[in-house]
């Protein structure tokens, strides 16, 4: 057990930044990526410890968190809750963001426009460019061909900049 | 609109969300805490062995702790807490000897009897005296009636009254230097009363045994002395000249 303990305190540090930040993006609340990145962990540990010989630690960790944060949206019907101690978080990415333009800063936009994305299409962009994976990696934790991840990269960050040139 | 090179550095400073270090370390610890049990393991078994386990730390400590007890003990006078410790770990050495060597024994609590006096004298004052001179004159009265009763012996064992001269001697000197210490003289009338018979005994069966043995000129000439001085009634002298030149 100490050897798996040991194999496993190295995936979470490898991947704890990673799971949080692509979490925190999604909730947009420190205390909701807390729980659900603390949850994504412990669930990858016990799975673990029944088969220490996953493949792709990282992958089975995002599948872990991103169906979290699904299971998150559905339970509060898909409205993001504002911690009250951070009044610079949005409350709906459905919001009209000419209005919100005014207040939001370049940070909060982009987020704001990359929640208003597909959630296949939010993965892509987390997954390459702020978690440096390459295609072929996400192709592996999409189960998708890596034609499929370039396009759906491609056609993100165009939604993207389209919608970031509304503000 | 906002080019794709602006758009992907805009992204990438979402790399500064990061989770609260404290945050990040509770959180591993909670989940990869120390297993409780084993599998498998079930709760008597689990507290069947630490239990094993404290006993057996218990017992060491526990004999640890007396034996540091015992040797603290030593020291101790008529009086004093540890004394009776000390007492009764004579009485334990006691149990384990043979009866034949039991005199002995004796004599050397005597004697330690004897050594326990002069530290007082010298330590103490003159109102604790008392109590340490009770315990020299239970040690001879003791001495005395293990002496009287193996005089009773029939067997020779020449070993055995050796080591009760040896014994007797270091009580007379150690009896000296109390005296001298404490300017009064040391009442052990019981023992020496005891001891004469026990050496007349003794030396009877020793010059027995050299008479029927083939002597050398030497030895012929050492028997003669002895059993002068046995008319004479020097039992202790006799006993050492026979015990230090036999065969």
């Amino acid at each position: 057990m100490p050897n798996l303990r040991k194999k496993f305190s190295k995936i979470y540090d490898q991947n704890i930044d990673k799971i949080y930040r692509f979490v925190y993006i999604k909730v947009n609340s420190q205390e909701i990526a807390e729980d659900l990145t603390s949850e994504t962990f412990l669930r990858g540990w016990e799975a673990f410890k029944q088969n220490n010989d996953i493949e792709n630690p990282q992958a089975f960790l995002y599948q872990i968190a991103r169906n979290l944060v699904t299971d998150f949206y559905r339970k509060k019907g898909q409205v993001n809750l504002v911690s009250i101690d951070n009044c610079k978080e949005m409350s709906d990415p459905q919001l009209n963001l000419e209005k919100q333009s005014i207040v939001l800063s370049d940070m909060e936009q982009v987020r704001t426009a990359l929640i208003g994305l597909k959630e296949d299409y939010q993965n892509v962009v987390i997954w390459h460019y702020l978690d440096d994976l390459p295609v072929p990696e996400i192709a592996k934790i999409m189960g998708r061909p890596e034609g499929t991840v370039r396009v759906m990269l491609h056609r993100a960050l165009k939604e993207l900049r389209d919608k970031l040139s509304k503000l | 609109m906002i080019t794709e090179t602006d758009l992907i550095k805009r992204i990438q400073e979402f790399k500064q969300i990061q989770p609260r270090k404290d945050w990040v370390v509770l959180t591993k610890s909670r989940i990869l805490g120390e297993d409780r049990a084993q599998p498998g393991q079930s709760f008597v078994f689990r507290f069947l062995q630490n239990k094993l386990a404290l006993a057996s730390v218990s017992t060491v400590l526990s004999v640890l702790i007396l034996f540091g007890v015992f040797v603290i003990s030593q020291s101790a006078l008529p009086g004093d807490l540890l004394y009776s410790v000390k007492k009764t770990a004579e009485r334990i050495q006691l149990a384990f000897v043979p009866d034949e060597e039991k005199p002995v024994r004796q004599l050397q609590f005597v004697t330690n009897r004897l050594e326990e006096l002069a530290r007082a004298a010298q330590t103490r004052q003159s109102r604790d005296l008392p109590l340490v001179y009770k315990e020299v004159e239970a040690s001879v009265v003791q001495a005395a009636k293990a002496l009287t009763a193996k005089a009773s012996r029939t067997t020779r064992d020449s070993n055995l009254s050796k080591k009760v001269v040896v014994q007797a001697q270091k009580i007379e000197e150690k009896k000296e230097v109390v005296e001298q210490l404490l300017a009064t003289q040391i009442e052990t009338k019981e023992l020496d009363k005891a001891v004469i018979p026990y050496y007349k005994t003794e030396v009877a069966r020793e010059i027995k045994y050299w008479e029927s043995r083939t002597l050398t000129e030497e030895q012929q000439q050492v028997l003669e002395e002895a059993k002068k001085l046995y008319e004479e009634g020097d039992y202790s002298q006799v006993l050492e000249l026979l015990l230090n030149n036999q065969r």
